[in-house]
């Protein structure tokens, strides 16, 4: 009887140990992520993306096609290599739950006229929902960082984002640089 | 790996006509009420003459692996005597099927950018990637042991793969042979051998509607297997995923799928016959669709003149993809050289349709007559669907398989009463 609750402890706690590595496991990796997309993943850093409040399927579906090199991202490289779809969806689910902020950049007001008016005209909620909140595939736009979006949909614009839906790239054909800072500052500032 | 990042060449290139385009975006943005999924400014879809939603949009690519307990199977209708099994899982993303010529199955995909190995070992069956970070590699064809992979831009040639499927050899870049355009739009292939022992590679609209270039876009070529020798077989295709050659008359049939945003109901999808001795043949697109509609935001004068019309229709926003003419002899007599063709399912349609395998039987005058085959992924009360069948393949035992990309999985399906009943 003894040595029974002596096993069934010792499992009850290779059990938690198990548990809690994965929990470090898990926060280790996060905290690797927020070194560079912010404090619960908003994010303060020029040119990189704010994570927090992301859908889940956009953050899981960007993670794997940035770990199998479909869309290789430079400031990702090696970060990874060899995690398995469970981890990076467990880094999803956690910047998902995260209450995403507004961008701190500065926005000017005639700009995000200018924007709202082009937002409407390019019909962004159509895909990206009625908050710019994103849904599914689609990611949030409302508080992501300026400067971000503007270089990404110059890289859609200009075919040089590797992998990329022909979807944003056919939005933003044709479209000025000074226009798609208007809608940056727009979307940002929803 | 590290290669297929190196040259990627531009999805779009506007010239003047572009820059006016997004000058007078700036000026009058309200103006600029394009469906967000066709916003190119070469594109003449009209949102508001079409009347439908404008909030419909494309339908997401699970990148995971859908747990087996949660693949629809039991959901899956076939005719009586039929059977359906799961044949192959975890997946994601699969669509395209290749039967190896050692008996290897090949799986291509579109978003995921990988390509899938099926060998069984020991009475095992295991699929593992053998590709990836390609930029949707849909097309793969096979000739004397070389692996073809077709990803937009990208053609790759594998020799001896089914020897080294552990460690793929260095492949043959034969991009610069090819030479395909490398738009991301209707960009991504299905390519075969033909009888005649070329391969037909198509090269879809880089656009929903407009004036493509026909010498460079919305045809179907053929090249010798090094990427020599081009030539256009079939012209005013607006994008093709799927063809076979009828195994009695020889002649080239391909799905085409018909144009979004003119419509709920069409116009419908095509499947159509190149009939012979008639190659280069024009078969409509930008001007004229399905049974000889004239497209509405073009305009062209005679628009379905000197069209060849379709063999069959396959329904409105059908994506009819995969097709296949049966030869096997496990199907009744029925089944046999009819052409099975598995219909993606709609995106651009408030009542989804589709998302099925149909067979669409030849008849004596040139057509074909299409029936139901396999049923019950879309649940038309919910306006829902839980698959999305994207190729259709004949196993050497004349069982069919269907892909299905939305669950990565490839169901086998079978005709054990015929077995029964000997």
């Amino acid at each position: 009887m003894k040595n029974l609750g002596v096993m069934l402890l010792a499992a009850a706690l290779s059990i938690g140990a198990a548990a809690d590595l994965y929990a470090q496991d898990v926060t280790a990796r996060v905290q690797v992520c927020a070194s560079c997309h912010g404090e619960s993943g908003n994010s303060n850093t020029p040119l990189i993306p704010s994570l927090a409040g992301q859908p889940e399927f956009f953050l899981t579906t960007q993670l794997v096609l940035m770990r199998e090199q479909v869309r290789p991202v430079a400031a990702m490289d090696g970060l990874l290599t060899g995690l398995d779809d469970a981890v990076l969806v467990s880094l999803a689910e956690y910047f998902a739950k995260m209450p995403a902020k507004k961008s701190d950049e500065i926005k000017d007001s005639e700009r995000m006229a200018r924007g709202k008016a082009l937002s409407d005209g390019m019909r962004c909620t159509s895909c990206h929902g009625a908050n710019l909140s994103g849904q599914e595939q689609m990611p949030r736009l409302a508080g992501q960082r300026v400067d971000y979006m503007v270089a990404a949909m110059k890289s859609f614009r200009d075919s040089t984002r590797p992998g990329a839906d022909p979807l944003m790239a056919n939005v933003v054909a044709g479209v000025s640089d000074a226009d798609l800072q208007a809608l940056a500052e727009y979307v940002s500032g929803k | 790996m590290a290669d297929h990042r190196k040259k990627r060449l531009s999805g779009l290139r506007l010239g003047t006509f572009g820059l006016l385009a997004g000058l007078l975006m700036a000026a009058q943005p309200a103006l600029a009420q394009r469906p967000a999924s066709q916003a190119n400014p070469l594109d003449k879809s009209d949102l508001g003459r079409s009347k439908q939603d404008p909030d419909l949009k494309g339908v997401p690519v699970p990148v995971t692996v859908t747990p087996l307990d949660k693949v629809p199977l039991n959901k899956i209708k076939v005719p009586a005597g039929f059977k359906v099994d799961v044949y192959a899982h975890s997946m994601p993303g699969a669509r395209t099927m290749l039967h190896g010529e050692k008996g290897t199955i090949f799986v291509g995909s579109r978003t995921i950018g990988r390509v899938y190995a099926i060998t069984e070992k020991d009475g095992k069956r295991e699929a593992k990637i053998i590709l990836q970070g390609l930029t949707s590699p849909n097309g793969l064809a096979m000739r004397d042991g070389s692996l073809y992979v077709f990803a937009i831009n990208k053609v790759l040639r594998y020799d001896k793969i089914e020897d080294n499927l552990d460690k793929l050899p260095e492949p043959v870049d034969l991009s610069a042979a090819f030479n395909l355009p490398g738009d991301a739009q209707h960009g991504w292939k299905f390519v075969a051998f033909g009888p005649d022992g070329k391969l037909y590679v198509p090269v879809g609209a880089n656009c929903n509607i407009c004036e493509i270039n026909p010498a460079t876009h919305a045809h179907i070529r053929r090249y010798n297997p090094d990427g020599t020798g081009m030539e256009i077989v079939a012209r005013g295709v607006r994008n093709t995923v799927g063809f076979d050659w009828h195994p009695v008359t020889k002649e080239f049939w391909f799905t085409d799928n018909g144009r979004d945003w003119a419509g709920e109901d069409g116009p419908e999808d095509e499947l159509n016959r190149l009939p012979k001795n008639m190659e280069g043949a024009f078969f409509g697109f930008p001007y004229c669709h399905a049974n000889a509609i004239a497209d509405p935001d073009i305009g062209k004068p005679k628009s379905c003149e000197g069209v060849i019309l379709p063999a069959a229709l396959m329904g409105p926003h059908a994506a009819a993809l995969g097709m296949k003419f049966y030869t096997g002899s496990m199907f009744p007599e029925k089944f046999k050289n009819a052409a099975f063709v598995a219909r993606h399912g709609s995106w651009n349609r408030s009542k989804r349709f589709g998302y099925d395998v149909v067979v669409a039987i030849p008849q004596k005058n040139g057509k074909a007559k299409v029936e139901p085959f396999m049923t019950g992924l879309l649940d038309q009360e919910k306006n829902a669907f839980l698959g999305r069948p994207t190729h259709v393949m004949q196993m050497p035992d004349g069982a069919l398989l269907v892909s299905d990309e939305l669950s990565g999985v490839l169901y086998r399906i079978s005709y054990p009463a015929k077995v029964a009943a000997r």
